[in-house]
């Protein structure tokens, strides 16, 4: 064996690694070959002094001082997952907003819409309105055209006429008496329109009691013949009729009637009924106007 | 539980009180028993006291917080060993450590002192243990942790291949060589120490 490849197994020689031949093979080199021994010992030295460096001791309260970095890194690993946890929820309501941003270009797509719609209404209004302003003033231009006697003249204010039948008519039939109570008040559209014979005015009308002006019918047989022949004669209208039910007055009849026509339809009511009252007519433009009457009719 | 009723126990015991409940009580005693080890090799490595305080209670934060990894197949010393001195070789890749400078040798020297030695001889084992960690940072990195595990923790064959998962035949070579060079450097010291 040679001095290179002693110096090479040297290490292993010191830390007993080698095998019993192997060692002694060695040992003999030493021995004898002063280098190789010189090499041998500076080599022992070398262990030997690393081997006797101080262990050197930990710092007080390393302990205390790793379990408080322990802690401190739990804690900021539960602060970590916490903002972590507080950055998804911000996220979450990031993308919460996106998506309502995304769809609000939809809404603002239907707002200027509506703002159109809104403008062209308003735009339409005002138009309308010029329109308006402008028909008045045309109508206020235009010549006035002659409106039909009845209508257009003015009306003295209702007056109030008390009629009751000039003779008993008990013994009309109960039927006719019931067909009486279905009298309502007479449809709009009828108003005005040319008198005719009423179902409504059908019934059983009685007599009253009272003293003012007395028409007497004439006939048993109903009353609106009568009565709607005296105002159609009178070219009159019947405004509204209402019949009642166990009451004193059983029958109301307004009636609108030409000034002119007035004495002659008074004559002719008084002649079929007796008149409890008349009021006077003190308007003058009478007879130049219509007479609204209101005529009640009593029961026997 | 309470530390007088488990600092009896061995490592084994403590360990797996530790893997069960990640009781602190248990593992502060482990800390305890491995601490001066630990940072001694921590400060082998690193040549100054504050790396080796960062480094050592690195080692054992990281080794609290794998512990339920530890499968007891070798010792938990072993097991410390492995994870201290992967850390410092960590630091020691780091650029921002390989640029920094070491200044405290001495001032961590003096607080191991004897009361019992001159101020003389106090001062020339401070100077001759500077030249020595000088010598050993000259190392390669491979070689520094075979010297510290071998010749200054003296720790077995056995267990640097547990520790560093080296094959022994390149642990022996390179021990040989880290020697070699360690002899070469410091050859005009005699032993003093």
């Amino acid at each position: 064996m040679e001095c290179k490849d002693i110096c090479e197994k040297l290490s292993d020689f010191i830390d007993g690694l080698l095998a019993e031949d192997e060692r002694k093979l060695i040992q003999q080199h030493i021995d004898r070959c002063e280098k190789c021994l010189g090499k041998y010992k500076k080599m022992k030295e070398t262990i030997e002094l690393l081997q006797t460096l101080p262990e050197i001791k930990a710092p007080e309260n390393f302990s205390e001082g790793v379990i408080q970095k322990i802690s401190e890194r739990q804690f900021q690993k539960q602060r970590r997952l916490t903002l972590w946890l507080g950055r998804f929820a911000f996220a979450e309501i990031i993308v919460l907003v996106l998506i309502i941003l995304l769809n609000q270009p939809q809404k603002e797509q239907i707002i200027p819409e509506k703002k159109e719609v809104s403008q062209n209404i308003a735009q339409s209004e005002v138009v309308e309105r010029q329109e308006a302003i402008s028909k008045q003033e045309l109508v206020k231009k235009q010549p006035k055209v002659e409106a039909p006697v009845l209508s257009e003249k003015r009306i003295v204010p209702e007056i109030s006429i008390q009629l009751a039948y000039k003779t008993a008519v008990a013994e009309r039939p109960v039927e006719k008496r019931l067909e009486a109570d279905r009298i309502k008040e007479i449809p709009t559209e009828r108003k005005g329109e040319p008198i005719a014979a009423s179902p409504m005015l059908k019934g059983k009308l009685q007599l009253g009691s009272g003293n003012d002006i007395a028409c007497t019918l004439t006939e048993k047989t109903s009353v609106e013949s009568e009565l709607i022949t005296i105002i159609s004669t009178a070219k009159g209208k019947i405004i509204s009729e209402q019949t009642f039910k166990d009451t004193e007055v059983s029958q109301v009849v307004c009636v609108e009637i030409p000034g002119q026509d007035y004495q002659d339809f008074i004559k002719r009511l008084n002649e079929s009924f007796q008149i409890r009252n008349l009021p006077e007519i003190r308007d003058k433009n009478f007879p130049e106007t219509n007479v609204r009457l209101k005529i009640e009719i009593f029961r026997q | 539980m309470n530390k007088e009723d488990i600092c009896h126990l061995d490592d084994t015991h403590l360990v797996k009180i530790v893997q069960d409940g990640n009781d602190i009580a248990a593992f502060e005693i482990l800390v305890r028993r491995y601490q001066d080890m630990v940072y001694n090799i921590c400060f082998r490595f690193m040549g100054q006291k504050e790396e080796a305080l960062d480094c050592s209670q690195e080692t054992f934060i990281k080794v609290y917080e794998n512990i339920k990894r530890f499968k007891h197949l070798s010792s938990f010393r072993t097991w410390i060993y492995r994870i201290a001195v992967n850390t410092c070789k960590n630091h020691l890749s780091s650029r921002r450590f390989r640029n920094q400078q070491k200044t405290d040798y001495i001032s961590e020297k003096m607080e191991i002192g004897s009361s019992f030695e001159s101020p003389e001889v106090y001062f020339e084992k401070q100077r001759l243990q500077k030249i020595v960690q000088d010598a050993i940072d000259k190392l390669p990195l491979d070689q520094k942790q075979l010297i510290i595990l071998r010749d200054i923790q003296q720790l077995s064959y056995q267990e640097i291949r547990e520790i560093t998962k080296l094959p022994e035949g390149t642990i022996k070579s390179k021990i040989s060589r880290a020697r070699e060079k360690l002899k070469e450097l410091l050859k005009d010291i005699k032993n003093g120490m």
